[in-house]
C-alpha cells in the first residue's frame, strides 16, 4: 500500500471516528479503541486534526447561499468525470511528452469522480430550480471535465463555468475564466457557450471561449461556431460564422473582425502550453503565477523589461526561472517555498 | 461522570479548542503541510501520557496538545519570547493581514470544493450548516432515514478532505510523509 493509499485510509477512519465522538455516547472501551487508533501512527494524528479543520472551515464558511441546496437534488449531473491536472515539480521536458506526462492520475481521483456522480433520486415537491452544474477552479488548477454527451472542456485555471444538457440543447454559461471545447456531434442539439451576453454555437468542433469582464474572445480550431448576441432574436440576419484558425473579439457585447489566428498558439493554454512571441518578462510572469501554486516575482526593471519568445510549459515556473537565469538576465532567489524572485 | 465534572471539562475543552480554531484555520505562516509536522509531535506527546488520563475525553487532550504545539512552534517562528500571557496574545491577534488574505483564499477553496460534491450531498451540508438543523430533521426533509444523514456527512467530508489535500499532495510529491 503506497503512502497516499495510507493516508486515504487513515482519512476515512478518522472522519469515522470524528462522527462517533461528535454523535454518540462513547463507553470506555471505545474510547480506548479511539486512543490505541491515534497512537497507531502519527498519520491518524494527523488525518484527525484535518477532519476538525475541515469542520471548522464548514462552520466559518460564509457563503452558503450560493451553494445549491436542497432544490438541485434530483438534476442529473451533465458532468461524468472530473480528470484533475496538478502542476508536477519543474523538470525540462521536449514538448510533446507533457500531455502523456499529465496522465499519471492518482487513484482516489477516479473514486472522487465516481461518487461525484449522481444518482437519479426522485423527490417531490421541489423549490425551483437551480438546475444548472457549476464546475470552478481555483488559481493553479487547470482541469478537463467530460460531459454526458461526450464532450469535453478543458478549463483554464480561476475559470467559472455553469453546465446544462437538456433534451433539446447542450448550454454553458461562462461567468469567468476561459475553456476550450471539444463538442462530440449531436446534430439533435446544438451546443452553446454564451459568456458576457455573447452566445457561440457549434454543432461538433473545437473551439476556445475566454471571458475577461466585458471581452469575449471565440477561437475556433476544428469544424466552425456563430456568434451572436444573446439578446439578438432568432430570425435576425445570420450571425458571423467561424471557421478552423479564426478568431473574433467582442467588447461589451461590439464585435471586431473575424480574424485569421494559429488556434494551436491561440489556444496552447489549453494544454499547458504557454507561447510567447517578443513579449516582455514583466508580460509573461503573471501569466506563469495564474498556472502555478510558485509565485514569481521581478524585482529589477531591466529584467522585467527584457523581451522573450518561446514555449514554455505552463506548469514549469523552474525552467524559465533557469532559462533567464542561462540568458545572463539576472539570478533567481527563493524567499520561501511558495516564491521565486528574480533580482539583477 | 458527575454532572459538575463533566461541564468543567466541556469548558476547558471549549478554552483549549480556540488557539486549536486559530492555528487550523490559519494558513499562512504555518501551512497545511505544518499539519502533519505538528501530528508527529502531538503523536509523541500521546505516548507519555497514561491511558487512562486520555480516555476520560480523549479530543479535548488531543486538541490541548496539538495547541501547545501550535503556540510553541509560533513563538520560536515569531522570535518573541515565551511569556505565559503573551504567546496568547500572539495565538489572538486577528490583525494578521496575511491571515486575512489566506481566509478568502480558503473561502474560496471551500466553495469550489463544496461545488464538486453530488446534490444530496451539499444539500445535507447546507442544511446542517447554513440552517443548523440536526440528524433528525435533515432526515424529515429529505426523506431518508438519520443514520443516512450521518453517513453522507461522513461521505462528504471523506470528498472534500480530498478535494482540498492538494497542498498536501504538493507535500507528498516531495517526499514528506
Amino acid at each position: 500500500m503506497d503512502v497516499n493509499e495510507r493516508r486515504r485510509m487513515a482519512g476515512t477512519q478518522a472522519v469515522e471516528w470524528w462522527d462517533r465522538l461528535h454523535n454518540d455516547q462513547l463507553s470506555l472501551a471505545t474510547r480506548q479503541q479511539y486512543v490505541q487508533w491515534l497512537r497507531e501512527s502519527p498519520l491518524h494524528v494527523a488525518e484527525m486534526l484535518r477532519v476538525e479543520k475541515l469542520h471548522h472551515e464548514l462552520l466559518h464558511f460564509e457563503n452558503w447561499a450560493a451553494i445549491p441546496g436542497e432544490e438541485s437534488i434530483g438534476e442529473e449531473s451533465p458532468v461524468i468525470d472530473f480528470a484533475e491536472r496538478m502542476p508536477i515539480k519543474a523538470r525540462p521536458t521536449p514538448a510533446e511528452t507533457s500531455s502523456t506526462r499529465r496522465a499519471v492520475r492518482r487513484p482516489w481521483v477516479a473514486v472522487l469522480a465516481i461518487a461525484a456522480s449522481v444518482l437519479v433520486v426522485v423527490v417531490t415537491a421541489l423549490l425551483a430550480t437551480t438546475r444548472d452544474q457549476v464546475i470552478q477552479t481555483m488559481q493553479a488548477d487547470r482541469r478537463e471535465i467530460a460531459l454526458k454527451d461526450g464532450s469535453v472542456v478543458q478549463m483554464d485555471p480561476e475559470t467559472r463555468l455553469r453546465v446544462r444538457l437538456e433534451a433539446n440543447e447542450r448550454r454553458v454559461h461562462i461567468d469567468q475564466g476561459r475553456a476550450v471545447f471539444h463538442v462530440a456531434k449531436d446534430s439533435t442539439r446544438p451546443f452553446l457557450v454564451d459568456a458576457a451576453g455573447i452566445v457561440v454555437r457549434a454543432v461538433g468542433t473545437a473551439f476556445g471561449v475566454e471571458q475577461r469582464s466585458q471581452v469575449v474572445i471565440v477561437t475556433v480550431a476544428e469544424g466552425k461556431v456563430t456568434v451572436a448576441s444573446e439578446s439578438a432574436s432568432p430570425a435576425a440576419t445570420t450571425a458571423p460564422m467561424l471557421h478552423a484558425d479564426q478568431q473574433m473579439v467582442i467588447t461589451a457585447g461590439v464585435s471586431g473582425p473575424v480574424r485569421d489566428v494559429d488556434s494551436t498558439r491561440e489556444l496552447a493554454w489549453a494544454k499547458g502550453r504557454l507561447i510567447f512571441n517578443n513579449q516582455t518578462v514583466a508580460e509573461v510572469v503573471p501569466q506563469f503565477n495564474h498556472y502555478n501554486r510558485v509565485q514569481l516575482r521581478v524585482q529589477a526593471p531591466q529584467i522585467a523589461a527584457r523581451r522573450i519568445s518561446g514555449v514554455f510549459d505552463a506548469a514549469d515556473p523552474e525552467s524559465f526561472v533557469a532559462f533567464l537565469e542561462a540568458g545572463g538576465a539576472g539570478h533567481a532567489v527563493r524567499p520561501s517555498q511558495q516564491s521565486i524572485v528574480l533580482t539583477d | 461522570m458527575k454532572p459538575g465534572a463533566q461541564s468543567r471539562l466541556v469548558d476547558w475543552f471549549h478554552q483549549w479548542q480556540q488557539p486549536l480554531r486559530r492555528f487550523l484555520l490559519r494558513r499562512g505562516t504555518l501551512g497545511a503541510a505544518d499539519i502533519d509536522d505538528v501530528a508527529q509531535e502531538v503523536f509523541l506527546r500521546l505516548m507519555r501520557y497514561e491511558s487512562g488520563e486520555l480516555v476520560t475525553h480523549p479530543q479535548a487532550y488531543l486538541y490541548k496538545m496539538a495547541s501547545n504545539v501550535a503556540a510553541e512552534w509560533s513563538i520560536r517562528s515569531r522570535l518573541s519570547k515565551p511569556h505565559s500571557a503573551e504567546w496568547l496574545d500572539a495565538l489572538q491577534s486577528e490583525d494578521d493581514p496575511e491571515e486575512l488574505v489566506t481566509r478568502r483564499q480558503a473561502e474560496a477553496d471551500i466553495e469550489r470544493a463544496l461545488n464538486t460534491l453530488a446534490p444530496r450531498q451539499r444539500a445535507v451540508l447546507k442544511l446542517q450548516f447554513f440552517e443548523s438543523m440536526g440528524h433528525e430533521e435533515i432526515a424529515a426533509r429529505l426523506h431518508i432515514t438519520p443514520r443516512v444523514v450521518r453517513r453522507i456527512t461522513m461521505k462528504s467530508y471523506e470528498l472534500l478532505r480530498a478535494q482540498l489535500s492538494r497542498e498536501l499532495m504538493g507535500a507528498l510529491v516531495h517526499g514528506r510523509e
